[in-house]
């Protein structure tokens, strides 16, 4: 019962975040949507900020953007990147709100958490943590970088391109180095 | 179907994947062996069919060849429905009329709730323009306030349990109820005390002005626009009631302000229930 309420929530909020930029939604907003009360919508987030931020995070049922733990990296972002063109003006009113900042702090945990399976797919126990953290960074940097590249620019380039050559260059990058076999 | 499926994919294949040459696809082609697919290209593939057909892939499902592929899609994708039979009627509505659903026992204690708080509050509006106006306490009146207060507590505490939608104005009532109830019992058992009662009145009203104030607070932070006209009036309520209260202790009489300050706090539950308290849920309202 408790992850269909915290699901009825975030599905209010994409709702009228298609419709209004972050700033100018209230807890008032979800709770005529979705019939709630306010001691329940405060249960389970903070405010509305964090309902927003929980959209790429890794709660116990299935996230609304349709990633599953168990996922494939690059199916990751292809996911992303498909749910960010089926969800436009979610994605821009977002985007306008909280900024490149907020973006990459919403989408931190969930990209550093696939990364670090393509890396340590790739690699295996052969290379050492700090190299791992360190292309997790650096590789989770340009991706995040590029998708927002794209959000600014109105996601005029087809996505499922956009998730091959993100997906390509990152196995490239990955491979390279482990073939490499230099510690930083 | 299965073929109009091959058809559809094979036109898919060089949208996701233009590098990859679909002419001589066949069912049985195998997409790493005879289509050249590797890993990634699959995962390509794999979103552009769910963006298609709008289901999502397990995490690794097994995808030889052409036709295991069709295999799995077939049965997540909706099938085209069978003309309807002929002659046959379409099934009878069950005869439900249209218009709104019948209302829950919830949804009703809240209205009960918001119309007895209404009521109680209008009382306590009257009571204050009552001692402004006539200001001759007797046991009678003092029965009469008493009598108000008891129902006026019984209904913030009801309004406490009601479980409204927006949780402001009740929200803190079940002590202001409790208080309001007690003050009530005290005048109908205690002996004829008019300062007492004048004392308790505003004791009343300041606490009843803190506690809007609290709500005011909770408003602007819930969305309800109109938060700063709460928050006014609720120190408005509080300074009178303190007012009120200071001129009491200097054995002053404060008989036009305490009525005075118990008018505007009745006012100001009025207005605060009938704003804050949601009976049930609709549409987001644009602008209030």
């Amino acid at each position: 019962m408790s992850s269909f309420t915290r699901k009825a929530i975030i599905d209010a909020f994409m709702r009228i975040a298609e419709k209004k930029p972050l700033q100018k939604i209230t807890v008032r907003d979800i709770v005529d949507d979705c019939g709630i009360n306010r001691n329940t919508f405060y249960y389970y987030f903070k405010d509305i900020y964090d309902v927003a931020e929980c959209l790429f995070s890794y709660p116990d049922d299935a996230l609304p953007l349709g990633i599953d733990p168990e996922d494939d990296p690059g199916l990751t972002v292809g996911r992303l990147l498909s749910f960010s063109v089926s969800h436009r003006e979610l994605i821009r009113n977002l985007y306008r709100s909280v900024g490149y900042e907020g973006m990459e702090r919403y989408m931190h945990a969930l990209l550093e958490q696939k990364l670090e399976q393509a890396i340590r797919g790739a690699a295996g126990a052969k290379m050492p943590e700090a190299d791992v953290d360190f292309l997790c960074r650096f590789l989770q940097k340009a991706v995040f970088g590029i998708i927002v590249d794209w959000f600014a620019d109105g996601m005029k380039e087809d996505p499922t391109l956009l998730t091959a050559k993100l997906n390509r260059l990152s196995m490239v990058a990955i491979r390279a180095w482990t073939q490499e076999n230099t510690p930083l | 179907m299965r073929e109009k499926l091959f058809e559809e994919l094979k036109a898919l294949v060089p949208e996701a994947l233009p590098d990859i040459d679909t002419a001589k696809m066949t069912m049985t082609s195998n997409f790493k062996e005879d289509l050249g697919l590797d890993s990634l290209n699959m995962v390509v593939l794999a979103v552009a069919i769910e963006n298609k057909y709008g289901f999502r892939f397990d995490a690794t499902p097994k995808m030889d060849t052409v036709s295991d592929l069709i295999d799995y899609i077939l049965p997540r994708i909706p099938q085209p429905s069978t003309p309807a039979g002929t002659g046959t009627a379409p099934q009878a509505e069950s005869g439900t009329p249209t218009g709104e659903a019948e209302e829950t026992p919830a949804v009703r204690l809240v209205r009960s709730a918001k119309i007895i708080h209404i009521v109680a509050s209008a009382l306590l509006l009257l009571s204050g323009i009552f001692v402004c106006i006539w200001g001759g306490y007797t046991t009678v009146v003092q029965w009469l306030v008493g009598a108000i207060f008891i129902l006026m507590g019984a209904a913030s505490m009801l309004g406490y349990f009601s479980n409204d939608l927006y949780r402001l104005a009740f929200n803190h009532d079940l002590a202001i109820g409790a208080f309001s109830v007690i003050f009530g019992g005290m005048c109908w058992l205690l002996p004829y005390d008019t300062t007492t009662l004048t004392y308790a009145v505003c004791i009343y009203v300041i606490l009843d002005g803190f506690t809007k104030l609290q709500v005011a607070i909770e408003a602007k932070t819930f969305g309800m626009q109109r938060w700063h006209f709460m928050l006014g009036t609720a120190i408005l309520v509080v300074g009178m009631g303190i007012v009120a209260f200071i001129i009491l202790i200097c054995r002053a009489e404060p008989r036009l302000l305490t009525g005075l300050a118990l008018s505007v706090d009745g006012a100001e539950n009025i207005w605060n229930t009938v704003y804050t308290v949601k009976v049930k849920a609709g549409r987001a309202v644009r602008h209030d």
